[in-house]
């Protein structure tokens, strides 16, 4: 037995269609309704999404209110400070078998939101301790497993079939090797494991390489299978995170290219952009038109596997599998073992700013165009780096955070008929 | 590298990016400034903790979630509270929507803002500032006035002539 999340995409998978979402969150009842119906009206398979605004991520559940008093727009919608009664109205006829939604918060301390997801009748979210505190947050990593364990009790306990969504492999979105993400995701999988949940996804987010993503993409599958065998799980692409292509027909492109990714790779899920993402907030329709883009480009037949891919699932494999067991070595206790990894270095977020991440492994782009260790720090990796990150420059730093956006700007925007390499 | 500045960079509380501050420290280094980097989600009370502790020459404040303006405007107000007279400049995406951009640089300006920089020349500006503001001083910055539409001029409004 699952949830309507676990059911939609386990169903969409027998019949292999691409389950496509948007990243939606609007602060007033109304167009967050809006939105939400007009998602569900898509002819194509389609999970809605309530996104949270960034007040509400801080734990600020006043200053939503008093911002659309004073007649200003939200970056999402305030599910804390919205009467229960009205989401729960807002969800009537709408949230059902045919189209799950999923509340997406990015808050470190979830408890709040969590109980007023359960309150409405919703029972699928996403987050992780890691994954919502180092990046999003600078409030103490212990304090985000405390919160994050007593919220996954609570989501377990008061749900039935309660799914999470682990973020770890997003982590800041882009410039991490995709080892530390798949292991972060596995990591947080067996969290959430130990707090009760049986039903969850794992995140993963587009690369710069579309080879390193497909091995990236199998090596999550194998490793999570090993070590979440009882567990209900599928696995999620994100469209690319980083600084988004300025023009239409780049940004389309890449959103294409992403859904071709999930399909080659198997994904169950995929978390689209849209082509205005560089510029703002995207709208209603710019949503749908990105999500109608994704769940045609990713009809057809599976690309099948190249030797170059191979050597990336081995490599990704290898590196996620060596730092996925040294932390679990660490401890009894998944929480503590997270915690004490940060602390000893052997996880570490390449560029992440918060207190308690070391900071010494750091993140290139190499002349293949794949993501690639500068430093790899005090993880337990022995792989070889050929660069130092200290020497990077602001333009360098710039070069590579830009690297996808340019790639796909100064492409020629005729349709291409033979895939990038 | 030699320091010539000492330099905040920060966000709003709301505001959880990152790339936008570790780009901004490389530059601000790279220009001479010891930095210090306070990270996302920065609380107010932080930053005037920081301002105590480190003695800056200048505040950056960079913010791309769509809320800065109003992080902006509760910050300066906070400095302004306690008589905190230092070179304050903010940038980024400040508001959900891209058309908003001169409306709110005039608004932060006339707060108390040294400049705001937003739209596609935010970083060539911005670089500007910071050769100029190396020689002059960060506080004899003038910001280049920005184009008002007519229907945001409000002596034109109060004429009626749009």
């Amino acid at each position: 037995m699952s949830g309507h999340l676990d059911r939609f995409v386990a169903g969409r998978r027998a019949d292999r269609t691409l389950v496509v979402q948007p990243r939606m969150g609007f602060g007033r009842i109304g167009a967050m309704a809006a939105g939400l119906r007009e998602v569900a009206a898509l002819d194509f398979p389609v999970v809605g999404t309530i996104t949270i605004d960034s007040y509400t991520r801080v734990g600020d559940h006043t200053t939503p209110l008093e911002r659309l008093a004073a007649d200003e727009e939200l970056n999402g919608y305030p599910l804390v400070s919205h009467p229960a009664a009205a989401t729960r109205h807002m969800l009537a006829g709408l949230h059902n078998p045919e189209f799950p939604v999923q509340v997406r918060h990015g808050t470190a301390l979830p408890l709040a939101v969590f109980r007023r997801l359960v309150e409405v009748g919703l029972d699928a979210t996403e987050g992780g301790p890691v994954s919502y505190c180092l990046p999003y947050s600078r409030l103490p990593l212990a304090d985000a497993v405390r919160a994050w364990s007593e919220s996954c009790l609570l989501l377990a306990g008061e749900t039935e079939h309660g799914h999470i969504e682990s973020f770890g492999g997003c982590l800041l979105g882009q410039l991490c090797p995709p080892s530390l993400l798949v292991a972060t995701a596995v990591l947080e999988g067996c969290f959430f494991h130990a707090h009760g949940l049986r039903h969850m996804s794992f995140s993963y987010a587009q690369g710069t390489l579309a080879a390193q993503d497909r091995g990236a993409l199998r090596a999550l599958r194998t490793l999570a299978s090993e070590l979440l065998g009882d567990v209900t799980w599928h696995v999620v692409l994100y469209t690319y995170m980083g600084l988004f292509p300025r023009t239409p027909a780049g940004a389309g492109a890449l959103i294409e290219d992403s859904a071709r990714l999930a399909r080659d790779a198997g994904c169950e899920r995929l978390i689209v952009k849209t082509v205005s993402e560089a510029w703002q907030i995207p709208s209603v329709s710019e949503n749908l038109s990105a999500l109608r883009l994704a769940a045609a480009a990713a009809r057809g037949p599976a690309s099948p596997r190249t030797a170059e891919e191979d050597a990336y699932y081995e490599e990704t494999l290898a590196e996620a599998r060596a730092v996925v067991e040294a932390v679990l070595n660490l401890h009894t206790d998944i929480g503590t073992a997270l915690t004490e990894a940060f602390r000893l270095g052997l996880l570490d977020i390449p560029y992440c700013l918060h207190p308690d991440n070391r900071s010494a492994a750091t993140c290139v782009i190499d002349e293949r165009g794949a993501l690639a260790w500068g430093s790899t720090g005090n993880l337990p990796l022995n792989t070889p780096t050929s660069r130092t990150a200290g020497r990077l420059s602001s333009d360098d730093l710039y070069g590579m955070l830009d690297h996808v956006a340019e790639r796909y700007d100064s492409a020629p925007s005729e349709p291409r008929l033979v895939p990038r390499p | 590298m030699s320091t010539s500045f000492r330099c905040i960079v920060s966000t709003v509380e709301s505001d959880s990016h990152i790339w936008n501050l570790v780009y901004l420290q490389k530059l601000l280094e790279e220009h001479g400034g010891l930095v210090r980097n306070l990270g996302s989600c920065t609380p107010v009370a932080q930053v005037l903790r920081g301002i105590e502790e480190h003695r800056p020459d200048l505040l950056v404040v960079s913010s791309i979630n769509g809320h800065g303006h109003h992080g902006a405007r509760v910050l300066m107000t906070e400095l302004r509270i306690r008589g905190v007279e230092l070179p304050c400049v903010v940038g980024g995406k400040l508001t959900t929507s891209e058309s908003d951009n001169d409306r709110v640089r005039g608004d932060l300006i006339a707060q108390g803002w040294t400049d705001v920089f937003t739209g596609e020349e935010a970083v060539p500006r911005f670089r500007d500032f910071l050769h100029r503001g190396k020689q002059h001083g960060f506080a004899a910055w003038q910001p280049p006035s920005a184009p008002v539409p007519p229907w945001d001029n409000p002596e034109l409004v109060i004429a009626g002539a749009v």
